[in-house]
Formats: structure tokens, sequence, C-alpha cells
């Protein structure tokens, strides 16, 4: 059993408890467990089915709960009250949508290839589930403190759009395929500044882990690299297809794109996969921008983790109460001629920056908050201007209809330019 | 598991891939069969770097940090080789758009004109 | 035999597990008919490959594989096939299958003697206990800086203040292949920049609609 596993405090006492009497546990002030020695592989085992169940089972429960608080605080912005008859504040009310879901008839279309239908949420949901396990919860609380952490996290949640092409192909049905062509395209071009507005925190931390990033942000990294919480912040929307992005269902439009053919507990797999991505992309942006689990002493550090999940989820839940949804072609407009430079320009600034102040390949040593501070103020100098810059040259022209001839394919404007007379 | 196990696997993907590269007719399933064959050689290339030494680790003298570090010089051939085979897998897409656009076909064999 | 690169029997079996699975889906990706399946296998296939590296200390090129190939590569492989929707279900049969089947098999015949007639120089005949702890132990480096300082093994000596305990590069190896591609292979790594600014390009130049043609984003 390797040193490194039983740092993380909450795999060392599940295992320790099991196996007991191995190094590791002794010079952790474990005595004996109830495994005798040389049984060390049954613990692994043991140890890491019951973190797998313990995992799952809080991804779920998180899920219920978004599901919940989403319904209650749209309805809040909508000046409705929301489900309120089961359970205190209708909190049960998730609960009875799951049990319902369940015991809905299974259709699979005729047309449908059976195989890549039934793998599709499959896929869907295993890599969010995956991404729970690198999160650090609580002082020491994670399953796995990977060295490559947040590499992990976005090579693992890029394989969704490839369930969601299965799901939209393997329902023979055209709107399905139409939405797995865009949402294709969507994720694909999103995946882009997401991974490189990480960049400049990665130049600042030198670490790829997600306690080093935490251990690192003295000064939470929203303040510091306020560029990059932003496109990150976007291009996770975008990826978890949360409004202003969610066009990959669109329900008024594509009628639930991909989702359109799957009923039953297939539906309710991908559903999941949906919301638990919401969920875990939360927990990232805390993680990464927000310090985590850091806050002052008196309250426990999974406290401090959760208010700041659920402030960053009741941020998105509020923007998808205010904003519409994008076209596609804005929403990938904004992906490589907005979001793309937002991130060069980031990491450039960044990376001079670094350069001028590191002495860290001598010692290893990180940032003091000083040194971040002064980075917060030149990223905040640069932030203004670039993002007034980008947004200018974005932004949409008034509507000019040039073409002599009506609009053949959306007869919208037939009668004689009626919009001239709407600009007015 | 031994480096000539690995290489073993590397060179049965390797076949594989070959196989699929002369046998099948569709361009896009070409390109996958292309794609196992990259695959196949970076697995060769970490094995070597996990089970060989580099060339100064093995005589006597001093061990210098950069001797160490080549060690890892199949890891970087291995990630400059995904760069790479990911380019050419766009570039080939692009291809295969512009075949269909013009010949409403991407079967191999329907794109013999040169021959005549 | 040195204890240190002995591969432990969990290792083993996973490596057996995760090969088994790479070449079943191989095998699926030259058979199947259905193109969209086969990009499918395809990249059940790379998975496989990513866990070999996972299994073999390399990590960063594990995590790259699944980032590119799955994420990337395998995508836009399906998404070709959704927009040549009718090239997927009625593929034609193989061309010369049995002519293909004997040349791989001979040249998978070439490369299995050859692997197992070579005398490998391996890690495992290393003597040199600062050579063991710099690939996977902890060890000690001089100058830092300039990359050319004497390794030792940390586990004799006490580090001073201004020495860092290393992991041996094999244990930890994601910092030095960053180190070695901007330093050692700064060149081939600005190539394979300039080679994907060319791809950009040249997909680009292809997928440009000729004149006279609709321009195929539509818009009248």
């Amino acid at each position: 059993m390797s040193e490194t596993i039983l740092d993380s405090s909450l795999f060392r006492n599940v295992y320790c408890y099991v196996a007991g009497g191995s190094e590791g546990c002794v010079s952790h002030g474990y005595s004996e467990g109830f495994l005798p020695a040389g049984y060390e592989w049954l613990a692994f085992a043991i140890t890491a089915a019951v973190l797998a169940i313990l995992f799952i089972q809080g991804a779920l429960g998180g899920v219920l709960a978004l599901i919940w608080g989403e319904r209650r605080i749209l309805a809040r912005f909508q000046n409705r009250v929301g489900p309120n008859r089961w359970g205190p504040f209708g909190s049960l009310t998730s609960v009875a949508d799951a049990i319902k879901t369940m015991f809905k008839e299974d259709i699979v279309p005729d047309q449908a290839d059976r195989f890549l239908f039934n793998l599709a949420p499959v896929i869907m949901v295993v890599p969010v589930l995956m991404v729970f396990a690198v999160i650090p919860i609580g002082v020491g609380t994670l399953v796995a403190d990977l060295n490559i952490g947040l590499l992990f996290v976005i090579a693992i949640t890029s394989a969704s759009g490839l369930a969601i092409a299965m799901a939209a192909w393997s329902s023979a049905n055209r709107i399905a395929i139409f939405s797995g062509l865009r949402a294709v395209a969507l994720l694909v071009s999103y995946e882009i500044p997401m991974a490189l507005s990480l960049l400049g925190v990665l130049m600042i931390t030198g670490t790829l882990s997600m306690t080093g990033t935490i251990e690192a942000q003295d000064v939470p990294f929203i303040i510091v690299q306020p560029l990059g919480f932003l496109v990150f912040f976007l291009a996770a929307l975008a990826e978890m297809s949360r409004t202003p992005f969610d066009l990959t269902e669109a329900e008024s439009e594509l009628a639930a794109g991909h989702l359109n053919d799957y009923s039953s507990m297939k539906f309710g797999v991908l559903f999941l996969a949906e919301w638990a991505a919401t969920v875990a992309g939360a927990m990232i942006i805390a993680t990464v921008f927000l310090s985590g689990w850091r806050g002052f002493s008196p309250i426990p550090s999974h406290i401090w983790f959760v208010g700041k999940v659920v402030a960053v989820i009741f941020l998105i839940i509020w923007i998808r109460a205010t904003w519409p949804r994008l076209r596609i072609d804005q929403v990938l407009s904004l992906a490589w001629k907005g979001l793309f430079e937002l991130t060069m320009i980031n990491l450039i600034v960044t990376a001079i920056l670094t350069a001028a102040m590191a002495d860290r390949e001598a010692d290893g040593s990180l940032f003091s908050a000083g040194e971040l501070w002064i980075m917060a103020a030149v990223n905040w100098a640069v932030f203004f201007p670039s993002v007034y810059l980008i947004g200018k040259l974005l932004a949409s022209k008034p509507y000019e209809d040039d073409s002599s001839e009506p609009q053949e394919l959306y007869p919208v404007a037939t009668e004689e330019k009626a919009f001239e007379g709407a600009a007015d | 598991m031994t480096l000539e196990n690995v290489l073993l696997v590397s060179g049965i993907i390797f076949a594989i891939g070959l196989y699929g590269v002369l046998s099948r007719r569709s361009t896009i399933a070409l390109l996958m069969s292309l794609e196992l064959l990259f695959n196949a050689v970076v697995i060769a290339a970490v094995a070597f770097s996990r089970f060989t030494p580099s060339a100064g680790l093995a005589d006597a003298g001093a061990v210098t940090a950069n001797e160490v570090r080549a060690a890892l010089t199949g890891h970087v051939f291995a990630v400059l080789v995904i760069s790479v085979a990911a380019a050419e897998s766009a570039l080939a897409l692009a291809l295969i758009f512009a075949l269909y656009r013009a010949k409403e076909t991407v079967e191999i064999t329907d794109v013999s004109e040169m021959k005549r | 035999m040195n204890e240190a690169f002995e591969v432990p029997t969990v290792v083993s079996f996973a490596f057996w597990v995760a090969s088994a699975i790479t070449i079943a889906a191989a095998i699926m990706v030259v058979t199947v008919r259905d193109v969209f399946k086969a990009a499918v296998f395809l990249a059940g296939s790379f998975i496989g490959v990513s866990a070999i590296f996972f299994l073999l200390n390399a990590e960063f090129v594990g995590v790259v594989q699944i980032l590119v190939y799955v994420g990337a590569v395998s995508i836009l492989i399906a998404f070709s096939v959704m927009m040549i929707s009718d090239v997927s279900h009625g593929s034609q049969p193989s061309r010369a299958r049995y002519a293909s089947v004997t040349v791989s098999a001979l040249v998978l015949a070439a490369i299995a003697v050859t692997v197992y007639n070579t005398e490998w120089t391996l890690n495992s005949g290393l003597t040199d206990p600062d050579a063991i702890a710099g690939l996977s132990g902890t060890f000690i480096e001089d100058e830092i800086a300039s990359g050319e300082g004497r390794v030792r093994d940390a586990s004799g000596i006490q580090a001073s203040d201004s020495q860092v305990v290393q992991t041996g590069v094999l244990g930890d190896s994601t910092g030095t292949v960053g180190a070695l591609l901007v330093r050692e292979f700064v060149l081939p790594f600005e190539t394979v920049g300039l080679v994907i600014v060319a791809a950009l390009i040249g997909g680009l130049a292809l997928m440009r609609p000729r004149e006279g043609e609709p321009d195929p984003r539509g818009g009248g």
C-alpha cells in the first residue's frame, strides 16, 4: 500500500479500520483492524467500494437537493411559490419525481441502435461521477489526491460529448441528430477556452493537484485571476449545458434534443448526469477560484466548502432565471472570437507577472499573499479594458436586410421589409 | 507486466491497425485504423521509458539530473506523437469532407481517377 | 533484479485486463460494418490504452491520451459520420481481406520475434543506488536551476535548507515531462505547434466554399 494514498484522511479512516497493522497505518496511530495481515488487497478493495458508494450517494443526494433548490429559487425569481406539497417546503418533491421516473415504461424506438442507445447513459454518467473523487470537500476529505487532478477533471469531462453524440445518433431521430451536431460543436468549442483559462491558475500554483491549488490560494483566485474566472465560469456553464448555453437540449426548440427518445430510468440517468455535472462544476469552481475549504477557524472546513458551492449554484440559477438562450452561431462565435482571446490576454499577462516575480525554481515555494495582491491589481487593471474591447468587437450589428428579394427560407419578413419600421 | 509483454501488446494493436488500413473501404474507417497505428507506437515509446534506463544511467560515474530526466524522453515522444496525430486527424477529416462534397462518396475504391 | 522496479501483481493483472479490452475494442474497430459504432469502439480502445499508460507510470501521457483522443479525435470522427450520414449504415464489405490478414500476421510475427530475441538493457539491471533513487525513489539534486546538478539518493543524507527532496521521475512524471518539453525538446515542441497551425489553416482552406457554390453555412 503506497504511503501517498494514506495521506487522504478519508481513505485512511476506512482502510486502517479494516486492515490496520500495516506500516502506514501504524505510523498514523492505528493499531489493528479486523483483517489479518496479508489481506491488504482485500482491505483496499473494501475501502474502494465503501468510498465509491459513499461518494455516489453523496452526489445523488446533492443532485436531489439541487433540483429542489433550483425549482424553489426559480419560482421565487418568477413570483411563484414552487413545489410545496410534499415534505417541509416541498423538499421531498424530487424524491417523488425520481420514483415516478423509475416506474415509467422503458421504451426503445424501433429504428434505434440498441447497443449504443443503452450504452450512452452509462458513458454520460460515469465521467461525471469520477470527477467527485478528486475534489477535496474538506481538510483531507477526498478519495484520491491525484497529482494531475485538474487535468484529469478536464480530460474526463470531455467524454460527455461522445455520449451525447451516441445518444443522438442511436435514437435515429432527425431532431436528436441536429441537436447532437449542435451539442458536439458547442462542447468541443468550449473545451478550449475552459482548459486555457486554467493555465493562468496553473502558472501561479505550479501544480495540477487540487489540494496544492487550494494551498496556494492565500488570496482566492477569483481576485487574482478575474479573466480566468470569467472565462472558466462561462465555459463551464456551456459544458454542463446550462442557460444561456443550453442549446444541447433547448426544450422549447428541440424538444429536449438528444434526450428526445429516452424514457424511464435511462432518461433519469441522462438527466442525473447533467445535474451532477452542475454540482461537480460548481465544486470545481469553488475549489479552483474560491479557495475551496479554506476559511476562518470556528467554522469547519466542510461547511465553508458547501457554502461556497451553494453560492456558485445560486449564481448559476440566477443566470438561468435572468438570461435568454443564445443562438448557436452566437454561442460559437462567443467561444472562438471572445473567450479564446480573453484567455490569451490572461495567459500572456499572467506569464509575464509570474516570470517577473518567481524565484520558485529554486525552492518550489508558493507566492505570498502580497505578491498575489500585486498580481490581482495588474489583472484587474487588464480585466476591464479587455472585456470592454472584446465585447465591443463581438457586439452584434443592428439588423440590416440588404437582400433585394424576400427571404424564402424563413418567411418572417416577407411584407416589404417589415423590420425597417420596427427599427424606428 | 514486462517490457516484452507491453511491446507485444503494442505489436498486436499495430497489426490490427495495419489490417484495418489495408482492408477497409470507407476513408473514415481508414482514419480510425491509422489512429490505432499511432497508439501502438505511443505505447511502445512509453514502455521503453518505463523499463529501460537512459544512456548515461547505465554507465559508471556520477548521476546528473539531466540523465535522470532523459529517462522520460519516451513520454515526450508520446506527447509529440499524440499532438501530431490530432492535427493529422483534423486535416484528414477536412479532406474527407472535401472528397464527399466533390464526389458524394467516401469510399476509397471510388476515388481512382489517377489510375486511368 | 532490484525491488524498486518490480511490478506489483495487482498492476500486472490490471495490465492484462486493460490490454484485453484494448485489443478487443481495436478488433471491433476494424471489423464492424457500422462506421459510427466503429468510432465508439475506437474511443473504448483509446480508454484502454490510456489505462495502460497509467499502469506504466505515465499519468500525464494517459490524461493527454483521454483529453486528445477520447475528447477530441473520436468525437470529431463521430461528428463527421453524423454529417456524412449515408455512409454509416451501408459501408461496403472489406477489400482484399485474406491478403490483409496475411500481411498483418507476418508483421506481428516479425515484431514478436524481434521483441523476444533482443537482449534489452533494463532498469532492473541498474546497480547505482543514486540512479535507482533518481528513477523510482526520492532524490536530492544540487543546483536545481541549471539542470546539471548531481543526483543523490535522499534516503541516506539529510537535505539542507536550500535543497528539496524530489520524487523519482518515474514516480511523479508530470513536472519532468513539462521541463523536458520546454528545455531539451523545445524545437520539436514549437515545430508541433507550427504543424497544428498549418493543419488548422489547411482544414479551413479545404472547407471554404468554392465560387459558385452556395455557402454551406446557409443564410441565403
